[in-house]
C-alpha cells in the first residue's frame, strides 16, 4: 500500500493507519515486558524502589484488586508496587486517558491485531445494538458488587492472566487458570470479542473494570483545560469516515448519509490515537484545551440506534 | 407553525433524545452489571468442581484428604484438561515458618505455584502470622486410571525448611463420581479447613 504524504511530497511505503499500527505495537510489546512474567520490568524497578517484595508477575501490578479494596475497605498503601501503580495509572488516566488501554496493554493489543487478520465480514459492530459505555460501567460496578452478594470475579475473567499464562508456558497446569470461567474468557476475549468483533476489542469495552475505570476518570479529566484528549476541530472534517473505520473501540461514528456532524464516545476511547494517525485534514488532534466536541451543538452525541458508524462500514 | 412552536419543538426534541440515551445507557448498564454478577456467580458455583480451595494451618497434623471430583466439573473445563487435577491451598500460620513443599505420588509433571509463581518446585515458603499464602498444586491424572472411581491420590509434603522437620502429609485425593467414585472426605468446603470463595 502506497500513499501520498502532503506535508513531503513523497509516496509513503505504508498508509497511515498501517504505519500508526506499527508505532502502537512497540509501545504495546514495551507494555508486554514492563508488565509480564517472565520480564516484568516495572516490577522489579518499583521493588527496588519502593522496598516492596511483590512477586514477578502480573498479579502484582493487578489493578482490579486495588479496585475492589478501595471499595471493600479493606485499604490502601501507596508505597507498593500496587498502590504506587494503581495511582500512577489513576493519574495517567485522569491527565491524558487510558494510556495504559490505548498504548501499552498487551492484552488488548493483542485481540485487537488479531482481529485485523480477518475480513470484516466475519465480524460484528456490536455497537450497532449495543451501548458500550453502559454496559462497561454496568460491568464495573457488577466486578465491584460482586464479592458482596457471594460471587467471585477478580481473577476468574482476567484476559491479563490469561495472557500470561500463554507466554510462560503454564496454561495447562496452572489451577485458577484452567478453570470454566478461564475457558470462557479466551472464547470472549480472542474470540467472539476479539477476532470476530469489529475492531477487536470487544472484551475492552464490556468487560474490563480497568479499561471502565480509567474511561471514567478520562471523561472527568478532559472537562478541565490543561488536561490531554482528543480534541476535534469541526470546520476541518470531510467526514470521510478513515477514523470511524480505525478505531478499534468503535468510539467515532457518523450518522446514517453523513448528514450529521462526527459524534464521539469519550467513555469508551481509550485514546490510542489512530484516529488522530489517519485524520488527514488534522480535524483531529491529541492535545491539552478545549476538546471542541461540545462546539457540535446539543444533539452531538445522538446517533439513532443501528446506524452507528455507517458511513464508515 | 409559528417560531413559537418551532422553538419550543426543538427543546422537547432534544429532550426526548436525552431521554432515549439516558434509558438506552441505564438498560445496557443494567444488562453489564447483570452480566459481571451473573459471571461471578457462575464462576463460584464452577470452580467448585474445576478446582478445589481450602485453608489449612500449619502445622497440619491430622489433615483429613482433600478431595476433587472430576465428575462435578463443569463443560468448559471437561472440554479443556479435564483430566488436570487442581487445588488451591491456602497455608496460615501462628508463629513465622519456614516450610518446604513437596509433592508425593504416582503423577507425572505435578506443578507447584506460590501466589502466582509458577516456578515454585521444592520451594521454600516463608509463613507469617496473618498472611496467608496460596499453594496450588496441579497434576495429570494418570492416562491408565482415567475412567476409574479413584484415578488418582497424591500426598503434599510440609517439611520445616532446615531441620527436615515434618509438618504434615496431606492427602490429595481425586475421585469421579461419574464412574462410581463415592466422597469418602470432605472437600474443599468442609469445617474446620475454612473454605474460602477463591479469589
Amino acid at each position: 500500500m502506497t500513499d501520498l504524504d502532503r506535508s513531503t511530497g513523497r509516496i509513503a511505503r505504508q498508509t497511515p493507519a498501517v504505519a500508526f499500527l506499527h508505532r502502537r505495537a512497540v509501545g504495546y510489546a514495551l507494555g508486554f515486558v514492563l508488565f509480564y512474567a517472565p520480564f516484568t520490568l516495572w516490577v522489579t524497578a518499583l521493588n527496588a524502589l519502593l522496598g516492596d517484595h511483590a512477586r514477578a508477575n502480573i498479579h502484582a501490578t493487578c489493578l482490579r484488586i486495588q479496585l475492589l479494596d478501595l471499595v471493600n475497605g479493606k485499604g490502601f498503601s501507596l508505597l507498593t508496587v500496587w498502590g504506587a501503580s494503581f495511582v500512577l495509572l489513576s493519574g495517567s488516566a485522569l491527565l491524558a486517558g487510558p494510556l495504559f488501554c490505548g498504548r501499552l496493554c498487551a492484552a488488548g493489543a493483542i485481540s485487537e491485531y488479531l482481529s485485523r487478520l480477518v475480513p470484516d465480514r466475519f465480524k460484528i459492530d456490536w455497537v450497532r445494538w449495543v451501548n458500550p459505555a453502559g454496559m462497561r460501567y454496568g460491568f464495573l460496578v457488577g466486578y465491584l458488587a460482586a464479592p458482596m452478594v457471594g460471587g467471585s470475579i477478580a481473577c476468574a475473567f482476567c484476559s491479563y492472566g490469561f495472557l500470561e499464562r500463554i507466554t510462560t508456558g503454564s496454561l495447562w497446569t496452572a489451577t485458577g487458570f484452567l478453570s470454566s470461567s478461564a475457558v470462557i474468557t479466551a472464547l470472549l476475549w480472542l474470540g467472539l470479542f476479539g477476532i470476530f468483533t469489529k475492531g477487536g476489542r470487544g472484551y475492552c469495552a464490556f468487560m474490563c473494570p480497568v479499561g471502565a475505570w480509567q474511561s471514567g476518570l478520562h471523561a472527568l479529566g478532559a472537562k478541565l483545560p490543561f488536561t490531554w484528549k482528543i480534541r476535534f476541530d469541526a470546520t476541518a472534517c470531510t467526514k470521510c469516515a478513515v477514523c470511524v473505520d480505525e478505531c478499534p473501540m468503535r468510539a467515532l461514528r457518523l450518522p446514517l448519509g453523513r448528514e450529521g456532524p462526527l459524534v464521539y464516545d469519550r467513555h469508551t476511547c481509550i485514546t490510542c490515537r489512530q484516529c488522530v494517525a489517519v485524520c488527514k485534514p488534522g480535524a483531529l488532534r491529541f492535545a491539552r484545551g478545549a476538546d471542541g466536541w461540545a462546539e457540535q451543538g446539543p444533539d452531538h452525541a445522538h446517533v439513532p440506534a443501528g446506524r452507528r458508524g455507517e458511513a464508515g462500514a | 407553525m409559528s417560531e413559537a412552536a418551532v422553538s419550543s419543538a426543538v427543546p422537547a426534541g432534544r429532550s426526548l433524545a436525552f431521554g432515549r440515551r439516558s434509558l438506552r445507557f441505564v438498560l445496557f448498564a443494567l444488562v453489564g452489571a447483570s452480566a459481571a454478577l451473573g459471571a461471578s456467580l457462575f464462576h463460584r458455583a464452577a470452580s467448585k468442581g474445576d478446582v478445589v480451595k481450602i485453608d489449612l494451618a500449619v502445622p497440619a497434623w491430622f489433615p483429613p484428604a482433600i478431595e476433587l471430583d472430576l465428575g462435578a466439573r463443569a463443560w468448559p473445563r471437561r472440554l479443556l484438561a479435564g483430566d488436570v487435577a487442581a487445588f488451591t491451598v491456602r497455608l496460615k500460620a501462628e508463629k513465622p515458618l519456614a516450610v518446604r513443599v513437596a509433592v508425593e505420588g504416582d503423577v507425572a509433571g505435578a506443578s507447584l505455584t506460590v501466589d502466582g509463581d509458577d516456578h515454585a518446585e521444592d520451594r521454600v515458603i516463608r509463613l507469617a502470622p496473618k498472611r496467608r499464602t496460596n499453594l496450588a498444586i496441579a497434576f495429570s491424572v494418570p492416562a491408565a486410571r482415567r475412567g476409574t472411581a479413584m484415578p488418582a491420590e497424591v500426598f503434599l509434603l510440609l517439611d520445616e525448611a532446615g531441620t527436615g522437620r515434618p509438618l504434615g502429609r496431606i492427602p490429595l485425593r481425586v475421585i469421579d463420581t461419574a464412574h462410581g467414585g463415592a466422597a469418602t472426605a470432605i472437600g474443599g468446603d468442609h469445617a474446620g479447613h475454612g473454605a474460602h470463595a477463591g479469589h
